[in-house]
Protein backbone atom coordinates (compact mmCIF):
# COMPACT_ATOMS: atom_id res chain seq x y z
CA UNK A 1 0.00 0.00 0.00
CA UNK A 2 2.76 2.45 0.87
CA UNK A 3 4.68 1.27 -1.97
CA UNK A 4 1.80 1.73 -4.44
CA UNK A 5 1.10 5.36 -2.75
CA UNK A 6 5.28 6.27 -3.32
CA UNK A 7 4.64 4.61 -6.89
CA UNK A 8 2.01 7.06 -7.48
CA UNK A 9 3.83 10.26 -5.89
CA UNK A 10 6.91 8.59 -7.86
CA UNK A 11 5.23 9.27 -11.48
CA UNK A 12 3.41 12.18 -10.15
CA UNK A 13 7.02 14.05 -9.68
CA UNK A 14 8.39 12.21 -13.24
CA UNK A 15 4.94 13.84 -15.04
CA UNK A 16 5.39 17.52 -13.55
CA UNK A 17 9.25 17.20 -14.20
CA UNK A 18 8.15 16.55 -18.04
CA UNK A 19 5.87 19.33 -18.14
CA UNK A 20 8.20 21.58 -16.24
CA UNK A 21 11.12 20.97 -18.89
CA UNK A 22 8.40 21.41 -21.67
CA UNK A 23 7.60 24.97 -20.09
CA UNK A 24 11.43 26.11 -19.52
CA UNK A 25 12.14 25.21 -22.90
CA UNK A 26 9.48 27.13 -24.11
CA UNK A 27 10.52 30.24 -21.40
CA UNK A 28 14.24 29.79 -23.22
CA UNK A 29 12.76 30.16 -26.75
CA UNK A 30 10.84 32.96 -25.79
CA UNK A 31 13.53 34.85 -23.90
CA UNK A 32 15.46 34.08 -26.72
CA UNK A 33 12.78 35.95 -29.17
CA UNK A 34 13.23 39.22 -26.82
CA UNK A 35 17.07 39.47 -26.71
CA UNK A 36 17.07 39.19 -30.49
CA UNK A 37 14.64 42.27 -30.57
CA UNK A 38 12.54 42.30 -33.14
CA UNK A 39 11.07 45.61 -32.71
CA UNK A 40 14.79 47.04 -32.66
CA UNK A 41 13.76 49.12 -29.73
CA UNK A 42 16.62 48.41 -27.91
CA UNK A 43 18.42 51.67 -28.10
CA UNK A 44 15.92 53.17 -26.50
CA UNK A 45 16.09 51.42 -23.30
CA UNK A 46 19.61 51.86 -23.78
CA UNK A 47 19.45 55.57 -23.85
CA UNK A 48 18.10 55.62 -20.36
CA UNK A 49 21.13 53.76 -18.96
CA UNK A 50 18.91 50.71 -17.89
CA UNK A 51 18.78 47.58 -19.73
CA UNK A 52 17.20 45.40 -17.61
CA UNK A 53 14.64 44.19 -19.42
CA UNK A 54 17.18 42.85 -21.88
CA UNK A 55 19.49 41.69 -18.50
CA UNK A 56 16.44 39.76 -17.63
CA UNK A 57 15.80 38.10 -20.60
CA UNK A 58 19.55 37.11 -20.70
CA UNK A 59 19.35 35.64 -17.09
CA UNK A 60 15.68 33.80 -18.69
CA UNK A 61 17.64 32.63 -21.21
CA UNK A 62 19.74 30.47 -18.99
CA UNK A 63 17.59 29.48 -16.06
CA UNK A 64 14.93 28.05 -18.82
CA UNK A 65 17.79 25.73 -20.22
CA UNK A 66 19.39 24.83 -16.55
CA UNK A 67 15.62 23.86 -15.67
CA UNK A 68 14.95 22.00 -18.40
CA UNK A 69 18.29 20.50 -17.61
CA UNK A 70 18.07 19.73 -14.00
CA UNK A 71 13.91 18.57 -14.37
CA UNK A 72 15.87 15.84 -16.84
CA UNK A 73 18.02 14.92 -13.44
CA UNK A 74 15.11 15.03 -11.73
CA UNK A 75 13.27 12.55 -13.56
CA UNK A 76 16.41 10.43 -13.21
CA UNK A 77 16.39 11.22 -9.61
CA UNK A 78 12.86 10.07 -9.02
CA UNK A 79 12.93 7.03 -10.98
CA UNK A 80 16.46 5.74 -8.91
CA UNK A 81 14.58 6.74 -6.01
CA UNK A 82 17.87 7.71 -4.47
CA UNK A 83 17.73 10.48 -1.44
CA UNK A 84 20.90 11.88 -2.21
CA UNK A 85 19.96 12.64 -5.99
CA UNK A 86 16.85 14.23 -4.89
CA UNK A 87 18.34 16.39 -2.37
CA UNK A 88 20.78 17.30 -4.83
CA UNK A 89 18.03 18.03 -7.77
CA UNK A 90 16.28 20.31 -4.92
CA UNK A 91 19.05 22.45 -3.79
CA UNK A 92 20.16 23.30 -7.72
CA UNK A 93 16.25 23.97 -8.64
CA UNK A 94 15.77 26.33 -5.51
CA UNK A 95 18.98 28.01 -6.88
CA UNK A 96 17.88 28.60 -10.66
CA UNK A 97 14.26 29.25 -9.01
CA UNK A 98 16.16 32.47 -6.91
CA UNK A 99 17.62 33.38 -10.31
CA UNK A 100 14.15 32.86 -12.48
CA UNK A 101 12.92 34.89 -9.66
CA UNK A 102 15.27 37.80 -9.93
CA UNK A 103 14.72 37.85 -13.81
CA UNK A 104 11.42 38.04 -13.56
CA UNK A 105 11.13 41.32 -10.76
CA UNK A 106 13.67 42.45 -12.74
CA UNK A 107 11.94 42.92 -16.04
CA UNK A 108 8.71 43.90 -14.51
CA UNK A 109 10.43 46.38 -12.76
CA UNK A 110 12.28 48.30 -15.25
CA UNK A 111 9.29 48.41 -17.08
CA UNK A 112 7.52 50.44 -14.89
CA UNK A 113 10.83 52.66 -14.68
CA UNK A 114 10.69 53.20 -18.49
CA UNK A 115 7.45 53.32 -19.86
CA UNK A 116 5.34 53.67 -16.79
CA UNK A 117 4.82 56.97 -18.29
CA UNK A 118 5.81 59.14 -21.20
CA UNK A 119 8.62 61.01 -19.25
CA UNK A 120 11.79 59.33 -19.35
CA UNK A 121 11.45 58.44 -23.22
CA UNK A 122 10.62 61.90 -24.01
CA UNK A 123 13.73 63.24 -22.22
CA UNK A 124 15.53 60.85 -23.90
CA UNK A 125 14.15 61.54 -27.07
CA UNK A 126 14.70 65.68 -26.77
CA UNK A 127 18.45 64.90 -25.61
CA UNK A 128 19.59 62.42 -28.00
CA UNK A 129 17.75 62.55 -31.06
CA UNK A 130 20.39 64.08 -33.60
CA UNK A 131 22.85 64.43 -31.40
CA UNK A 132 26.23 63.53 -32.70
CA UNK A 133 27.11 60.50 -30.51
CA UNK A 134 27.03 56.79 -31.02
CA UNK A 135 23.93 56.59 -28.80
CA UNK A 136 22.57 59.64 -30.04
CA UNK A 137 22.79 57.95 -34.11
CA UNK A 138 21.51 54.83 -32.60
CA UNK A 139 18.77 56.74 -31.09
CA UNK A 140 18.31 58.69 -33.62
CA UNK A 141 17.90 55.80 -36.58
CA UNK A 142 15.48 54.21 -33.94
CA UNK A 143 12.97 57.10 -33.91
CA UNK A 144 13.51 57.71 -37.50
CA UNK A 145 12.29 53.84 -38.50
CA UNK A 146 9.71 53.91 -35.45
CA UNK A 147 7.73 57.63 -36.76
CA UNK A 148 8.04 56.29 -40.35
CA UNK A 149 6.80 52.52 -39.88
CA UNK A 150 3.89 53.40 -37.30
CA UNK A 151 3.35 57.26 -38.48
CA UNK A 152 3.73 58.86 -35.36
CA UNK A 153 5.74 62.02 -34.09
CA UNK A 154 7.76 62.82 -31.16
CA UNK A 155 6.67 61.20 -27.82
CA UNK A 156 3.39 62.38 -27.32
CA UNK A 157 2.76 64.11 -30.42
CA UNK A 158 4.68 66.65 -32.62
CA UNK A 159 4.22 69.42 -29.86
CA UNK A 160 6.83 67.79 -27.91
CA UNK A 161 9.36 69.38 -30.38
CA UNK A 162 8.04 72.78 -29.96
CA UNK A 163 7.34 73.05 -26.73
CA UNK A 164 11.11 71.49 -24.96
CA UNK A 165 14.09 72.60 -26.06
CA UNK A 166 15.82 69.75 -27.80
CA UNK A 167 19.18 68.74 -29.26
CA UNK A 168 17.53 68.82 -32.64
CA UNK A 169 16.57 72.57 -32.24
CA UNK A 170 19.98 73.56 -31.25
CA UNK A 171 21.23 71.39 -34.44
CA UNK A 172 18.94 72.82 -36.84
CA UNK A 173 17.19 75.53 -35.64
CA UNK A 174 13.58 75.94 -35.92
CA UNK A 175 12.54 76.49 -39.55
CA UNK A 176 11.84 73.19 -39.49
CA UNK A 177 10.29 72.01 -35.81
CA UNK A 178 10.36 68.50 -36.20
CA UNK A 179 11.90 65.93 -37.55
CA UNK A 180 11.44 65.40 -41.59
CA UNK A 181 10.48 61.61 -40.45
CA UNK A 182 7.01 63.12 -38.70
CA UNK A 183 5.70 64.06 -42.25
CA UNK A 184 4.49 61.80 -45.13
CA UNK A 185 6.39 60.38 -47.42
CA UNK A 186 6.44 58.99 -50.85
CA UNK A 187 7.79 55.94 -51.75
CA UNK A 188 11.35 57.59 -52.87
CA UNK A 189 11.53 58.34 -49.23
CA UNK A 190 11.15 62.32 -50.34
CA UNK A 191 8.63 64.71 -47.91
CA UNK A 192 5.32 64.62 -49.99
CA UNK A 193 4.58 67.81 -48.98
CA UNK A 194 7.41 70.02 -47.25
CA UNK A 195 5.23 73.23 -46.85
CA UNK A 196 2.07 71.42 -45.51
CA UNK A 197 4.32 69.46 -43.06
CA UNK A 198 5.79 72.71 -42.15
CA UNK A 199 2.63 74.59 -41.30
CA UNK A 200 1.32 71.13 -39.50
CA UNK A 201 -1.79 70.25 -41.72
CA UNK A 202 -2.64 66.97 -40.16
CA UNK A 203 -3.12 66.14 -43.62
CA UNK A 204 1.03 65.67 -43.69
CA UNK A 205 2.22 65.59 -40.46
CA UNK A 206 1.87 62.46 -38.68
CA UNK A 207 0.20 63.85 -35.46
CA UNK A 208 -0.16 61.09 -32.47
CA UNK A 209 2.72 59.95 -30.49
CA UNK A 210 4.71 57.13 -30.75
CA UNK A 211 4.73 56.53 -26.81
CA UNK A 212 1.83 54.07 -27.27
CA UNK A 213 3.80 52.03 -29.38
CA UNK A 214 7.17 52.05 -27.45
CA UNK A 215 5.13 51.17 -24.33
CA UNK A 216 3.15 48.30 -26.16
CA UNK A 217 6.11 46.51 -27.90
CA UNK A 218 8.02 47.23 -24.48
CA UNK A 219 5.17 45.60 -22.16
CA UNK A 220 5.07 42.12 -24.27
CA UNK A 221 9.07 41.96 -23.96
CA UNK A 222 8.03 42.17 -20.63
CA UNK A 223 4.63 40.21 -20.23
CA UNK A 224 6.93 37.37 -22.02
CA UNK A 225 9.84 37.30 -19.50
CA UNK A 226 7.64 38.29 -16.45
CA UNK A 227 4.40 36.91 -16.72
CA UNK A 228 5.20 33.60 -18.33
CA UNK A 229 8.24 33.34 -15.63
CA UNK A 230 5.84 33.99 -13.24
CA UNK A 231 4.04 30.75 -14.55
CA UNK A 232 6.97 28.60 -14.94
CA UNK A 233 8.10 29.19 -11.32
CA UNK A 234 4.99 29.07 -9.67
CA UNK A 235 4.02 25.14 -11.56
CA UNK A 236 7.65 24.49 -10.10
CA UNK A 237 7.27 25.68 -7.06
CA UNK A 238 4.67 23.34 -6.80
CA UNK A 239 7.01 20.61 -7.98
CA UNK A 240 9.14 21.27 -5.92
CA UNK A 241 6.95 21.06 -2.49
CA UNK A 242 5.82 17.70 -4.16
CA UNK A 243 9.43 16.82 -5.04
CA UNK A 244 9.94 17.03 -1.09
CA UNK A 245 6.90 15.41 -0.06
CA UNK A 246 8.16 12.62 -2.17
CA UNK A 247 11.98 12.66 -0.37
CA UNK A 248 10.87 12.30 2.67
CA UNK A 249 8.92 9.26 2.04
CA UNK A 250 12.24 7.97 0.45
CA UNK A 251 14.48 5.56 2.57
CA UNK B 1 -37.71 96.47 -50.75
CA UNK B 2 -36.06 93.81 -51.95
CA UNK B 3 -35.21 95.51 -54.84
CA UNK B 4 -33.71 98.87 -53.72
CA UNK B 5 -31.58 97.00 -50.94
CA UNK B 6 -30.20 95.04 -54.01
CA UNK B 7 -29.64 97.99 -56.04
CA UNK B 8 -27.72 99.36 -52.94
CA UNK B 9 -25.40 96.74 -52.85
CA UNK B 10 -24.15 96.59 -56.31
CA UNK B 11 -23.44 100.13 -55.78
CA UNK B 12 -21.63 99.44 -52.72
CA UNK B 13 -17.37 99.20 -53.36
CA UNK B 14 -15.47 96.46 -53.25
CA UNK B 15 -12.96 97.68 -50.61
CA UNK B 16 -15.53 98.24 -47.90
CA UNK B 17 -15.17 94.03 -47.74
CA UNK B 18 -13.95 93.67 -44.43
CA UNK B 19 -10.04 92.46 -43.78
CA UNK B 20 -9.50 89.53 -41.20
CA UNK B 21 -6.27 88.34 -39.44
CA UNK B 22 -6.44 85.44 -37.76
CA UNK B 23 -4.62 82.60 -36.51
CA UNK B 24 -4.83 79.12 -37.74
CA UNK B 25 -6.60 76.83 -35.10
CA UNK B 26 -6.55 72.39 -34.64
CA UNK B 27 -10.09 72.60 -34.85
CA UNK B 28 -11.46 74.25 -37.73
CA UNK B 29 -8.22 74.32 -40.34
CA UNK B 30 -6.64 71.10 -39.31
CA UNK B 31 -3.41 72.36 -38.09
CA UNK B 32 -0.90 71.44 -35.54
CA UNK B 33 -1.32 74.88 -33.60
CA UNK B 34 -1.39 78.34 -34.98
CA UNK B 35 1.24 79.64 -31.96
CA UNK B 36 4.87 78.40 -32.23
CA UNK B 37 7.69 79.54 -29.89
CA UNK B 38 9.09 81.90 -32.50
CA UNK B 39 5.96 82.20 -35.10
CA UNK B 40 2.39 82.35 -35.53
CA UNK B 41 0.45 80.78 -38.30
CA UNK B 42 -2.47 83.08 -39.25
CA UNK B 43 -4.83 82.68 -42.22
CA UNK B 44 -4.57 83.81 -45.55
CA UNK B 45 -6.46 87.01 -46.34
CA UNK B 46 -9.80 86.22 -48.32
CA UNK B 47 -8.53 85.42 -51.82
CA UNK B 48 -12.14 86.03 -53.66
CA UNK B 49 -11.14 89.73 -52.48
CA UNK B 50 -7.83 89.64 -52.36
CA UNK B 51 -6.37 87.19 -54.75
CA UNK B 52 -3.01 88.14 -56.46
CA UNK B 53 -2.70 91.11 -54.47
CA UNK B 54 -0.02 92.65 -52.62
CA UNK B 55 -0.51 91.97 -48.46
CA UNK B 56 1.55 93.71 -45.92
CA UNK B 57 1.32 91.95 -43.19
CA UNK B 58 2.57 94.41 -39.80
CA UNK B 59 3.61 93.51 -36.74
CA UNK B 60 5.31 94.87 -33.20
CA UNK B 61 6.21 93.84 -29.96
CA UNK B 62 2.94 94.69 -27.82
CA UNK B 63 5.03 96.72 -25.41
CA UNK B 64 7.18 98.18 -28.57
CA UNK B 65 7.00 100.95 -31.04
CA UNK B 66 9.38 99.62 -33.79
CA UNK B 67 7.16 98.42 -36.64
CA UNK B 68 8.14 95.69 -38.96
CA UNK B 69 6.56 95.04 -42.08
CA UNK B 70 6.88 91.45 -44.25
CA UNK B 71 4.89 91.05 -47.71
CA UNK B 72 3.35 88.03 -50.02
CA UNK B 73 1.30 88.06 -52.83
CA UNK B 74 -2.10 86.37 -51.80
CA UNK B 75 -2.70 83.17 -53.72
CA UNK B 76 -5.67 82.95 -56.11
CA UNK B 77 -8.10 80.60 -55.26
CA UNK B 78 -7.05 78.26 -57.87
CA UNK B 79 -3.45 78.36 -56.14
CA UNK B 80 -4.54 77.44 -52.39
CA UNK B 81 -4.02 73.93 -52.00
CA UNK B 82 -5.91 72.99 -48.76
CA UNK B 83 -5.69 75.39 -46.28
CA UNK B 84 -2.21 76.92 -46.17
CA UNK B 85 -1.63 79.57 -44.01
CA UNK B 86 1.15 81.96 -43.64
CA UNK B 87 3.94 81.53 -40.98
CA UNK B 88 5.35 84.76 -39.49
CA UNK B 89 8.40 83.50 -37.58
CA UNK B 90 11.53 84.67 -36.40
CA UNK B 91 10.00 86.32 -33.60
CA UNK B 92 11.29 86.42 -29.51
CA UNK B 93 10.17 83.69 -27.24
CA UNK B 94 7.23 84.33 -24.69
CA UNK B 95 6.56 87.72 -26.21
CA UNK B 96 2.96 89.36 -27.15
CA UNK B 97 2.92 90.58 -30.47
CA UNK B 98 0.26 92.81 -32.47
CA UNK B 99 -0.55 92.14 -36.25
CA UNK B 100 -2.90 93.49 -38.73
CA UNK B 101 -2.86 93.12 -42.46
CA UNK B 102 -2.75 95.90 -45.01
CA UNK B 103 -3.77 95.35 -48.56
CA UNK B 104 -4.23 98.57 -50.79
CA UNK B 105 -6.65 100.98 -48.81
CA UNK B 106 -7.72 97.93 -46.30
CA UNK B 107 -6.73 97.43 -42.99
CA UNK B 108 -7.61 94.83 -40.40
CA UNK B 109 -7.69 95.35 -36.82
CA UNK B 110 -5.36 94.22 -34.44
CA UNK B 111 -5.03 90.85 -33.07
CA UNK B 112 -2.66 90.22 -30.24
CA UNK B 113 -1.37 86.85 -29.03
CA UNK B 114 1.81 85.44 -27.00
CA UNK B 115 4.38 83.05 -28.32
CA UNK B 116 4.63 79.88 -26.50
CA UNK B 117 7.58 79.70 -24.39
CA UNK B 118 10.25 76.97 -24.20
CA UNK B 119 10.92 73.86 -21.22
CA UNK B 120 14.14 72.73 -20.82
CA UNK B 121 14.02 68.95 -20.93
CA UNK B 122 16.11 68.26 -18.36
CA UNK B 123 13.23 69.38 -15.90
CA UNK B 124 11.38 66.81 -17.29
CA UNK B 125 10.98 64.40 -14.29
CA UNK B 126 11.42 60.60 -15.16
CA UNK B 127 12.23 57.65 -13.61
CA UNK B 128 9.86 55.87 -11.03
CA UNK B 129 6.36 57.22 -10.34
CA UNK B 130 4.53 54.76 -9.53
CA UNK B 131 4.39 51.06 -8.98
CA UNK B 132 2.14 49.01 -11.16
CA UNK B 133 -0.15 46.00 -9.77
CA UNK B 134 1.74 44.02 -11.77
CA UNK B 135 4.98 44.23 -10.01
CA UNK B 136 3.76 44.29 -6.47
CA UNK B 137 1.93 40.62 -6.85
CA UNK B 138 5.15 39.26 -8.67
CA UNK B 139 7.08 40.22 -6.37
CA UNK B 140 5.32 39.79 -3.19
CA UNK B 141 4.12 36.32 -4.09
CA UNK B 142 7.86 35.32 -5.87
CA UNK B 143 9.38 36.38 -2.22
CA UNK B 144 6.64 34.36 -0.55
CA UNK B 145 7.46 31.17 -2.43
CA UNK B 146 11.16 31.53 -2.60
CA UNK B 147 11.16 31.59 1.58
CA UNK B 148 8.77 28.84 1.56
CA UNK B 149 11.25 26.62 -0.41
CA UNK B 150 14.01 27.81 1.69
CA UNK B 151 12.32 26.84 4.51
CA UNK B 152 11.26 23.31 2.98
CA UNK B 153 14.81 22.74 2.00
CA UNK B 154 16.01 23.92 5.69
CA UNK B 155 13.48 21.07 7.14
CA UNK B 156 14.47 18.92 4.66
CA UNK B 157 18.25 18.81 5.49
CA UNK B 158 17.59 18.99 8.89
CA UNK B 159 15.23 15.51 8.42
CA UNK B 160 17.92 14.00 6.47
CA UNK B 161 21.04 14.66 9.06
CA UNK B 162 18.69 13.63 11.95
Amino acid sequence: MVSKGLGCLMVTVVVCNIFAAAASLALMAVAIWVVVDAYKLYPISAGSGKTDIFAAAWIAIFTGFAFFVTCLFGIFAALKRSRGLMLTYLIIMFIIFIFECASAITAVTNRDYLVGNSNLVKQQMLQNYAADTTQGKQITDTWNKVMQDVQCCGTDGPKDWIDFQSTYQSTFGTSYPWPPNCCKKLSNSEVANPTNCRLGQNTDLFTKGCFQYIESMLSRYVWVISWYGFAVLMFVFFMLLLAMVYYTQLD
Amino acid sequence: MLAVLFIMGTLCPLNFAALDISLMNPQSDGVLTGIFSDAFLLRLPDCTSYGNKMANLLYQEFSGNQNNTKSFVVPTCNDIQSKQGYLLNNLKTGTKYSMWYNIKNDTSLPLTDTTTTVSDFRQIKGGLQARSGAMVVITVILSVAMAVLLAGLIFLLAFSFR
